[in-house]
């Protein structure tokens, strides 16, 4: 074997070794949500009865970027289930996100699978754009857009967003870096701008 | 002078020797891990399918077995203690008036020796009798046991697919809770001669069998739905 096949071979078997040995978090998504009720009470359920003293502001929790909102917590449904209520009402067009740590425990001792979390904002159903959130991993960000019914087209700076259901519309963004601002638009048929909305990268 | 320093030095390095020594091993053990101790049963062991999770049921206070040391694995399991079982692993609250809540059932007063874990089970939503019948001594098939699973546990479905050869011969009242079961990993049915899956949905279960899927289905603790 010449010399370069086997320090080929040597950094693949090294890149591998990393690959696997990377620490592989078993997160749990739900699906973004977008309320309407500036006190939405959320329901969480659980497939066992939970362990009252573990439900505390360290297990459960709402961030607002890096920082827990307060909220009230109650065990409802059999203790199978978590009412989490928001002390003050959210405000429009923030990202807030809704997160279960594993330090949960059911009733029999047992530390919840998997953190649990869910992204959700609170909007206005009057306005053209009702709600903007972003996800961003290796460098990509994606923005997802949901907009009032009479909407045509959404501009996000000078790229047309792609539909990407009812009222919703989707694009992506390589290198974009934190703090940038971006621009989005929506449109009515007829070219005319609905509404115009500033949103910075987190 | 000198042989006393000779002592004093010799004494000294015996004892530093000594302390190196005897130190050493306890430098290096392991911290000891105490197990709680097995419970025996003279009818199951450890080499018998179910054990460690009759042995994991029966240390969460779940299980206790027969009076006379008996865990009787292949008898099948009856309504009642399904029941007491459940209450006991999922430690279901009791609920306050339980005369009230077995008033659903004319079978079972709350002077029958489980009526605190049949309220409990009642109460929760997982039994709820059939024709003012609770059943006790009754036994549960495996479809039946599927929808008591998911009710108590609370399973929710998901996207993916299921291949049980017998599934549209299930009771229809049970055959969305055995694809929840099957979806949440918790059965695979059983394998025929050609290697097809299958159910066998009207079959008895034994109380070995139902450890198994409790086992299974205590193993997951999870988020099933935000709303």
């Amino acid at each position: 074997m010449r010399k370069s096949h086997k320090l080929m071979i040597a950094i693949l078997v090294i890149a591998i070794s990393f690959i696997s040995s990377a620490p592989v978090t078993f997160a749990k998504s739900f699906p973004y949500k977008v309320i309407e009720d500036a006190s939405k009470t959320w329901k969480i359920t659980f497939t066992q009865v939970l362990q009252a003293d573990s439900v505390t502001n360290a297990s459960v929790y709402i961030l607002d970027g890096n920082t827990k909102i307060p909220v009230r917590l109650t065990l409802t449904g059999s203790n199978k289930s978590i009412n989490v209520t928001p002390v003050t009402p959210y405000e429009k067009g923030k990202d807030y996100e809704l997160k279960v740590e594993s330090t949960l425990k059911s009733a029999t001792g047992k530390s919840l699978n998997q953190p649990t979390s869910m992204k959700f904002q609170l909007v206005d159903k009057s306005s053209a754009i009702q709600s903007v959130s972003q996800s961003s991993a290796a460098g990509f960000t994606n923005f997802t857009v949901f907009t009032r019914s009479d909407v045509y087209k959404v501009n996000i700076n000078t790229t047309e967003m792609q539909m990407a259901g009812i009222n919703k519309y989707s694009q992506g963004f390589y290198g974009l870096k934190s703090g940038t601002i971006v621009t989005i638009k929506a449109y009515s048929e007829t070219g005319k701008v609905l509404e115009t909305k500033s949103y910075t990268i987190d | 002078m000198n042989k006393m320093k000779k002592i004093i030095l010799s004494g000294l390095a015996l004892i530093l020797g000594c302390t190196t020594i005897a130190s050493t091993p306890f430098v290096f053990a392991q911290p000891k891990v105490v197990k709680a101790a097995d419970v025996k049963f003279s009818d199951l062991s450890p080499a018998d399918s179910g054990y460690n999770q009759v042995q994991s049921l029966v240390k969460q206070g779940a299980i206790k077995g027969f009076p006379g040391g008996k865990f009787k694995p292949h008898q099948n399991i009856s309504r009642e203690h399904v029941a007491v079982i459940l209450a006991n692993a999922l430690k279901l609250p009791v609920p306050k008036n339980v005369s009230k809540t077995l008033s659903v059932y004319d079978d079972v007063k709350s002077t029958h020796p489980y009526s605190k874990q049949i309220a409990a089970v009642t109460a929760a939503d997982i039994f709820k009798g059939n024709n003012k019948k609770f059943r006790p001594s009754q036994t549960i098939n495996r479809e039946q046991m599927a929808t008591v699973i998911v009710k108590a546990f609370n399973l929710t479905g998901n996207s993916s697919s299921i291949d049980l050869i017998d599934f549209a011969k299930l009771d229809a009242s049970h055959r969305d809770n055995v694809k929840i079961l099957a979806q949440n990993n918790i059965t695979i049915g059983k394998i025929n001669q050609k290697g097809q899956r299958y159910y066998d949905g009207t079959r008895s279960l034994t109380r070995v069998q139902f450890s198994i899927f409790l086992d299974k289905a205590l193993n997951s603790f999870e988020v099933v739905d935000i709303s």
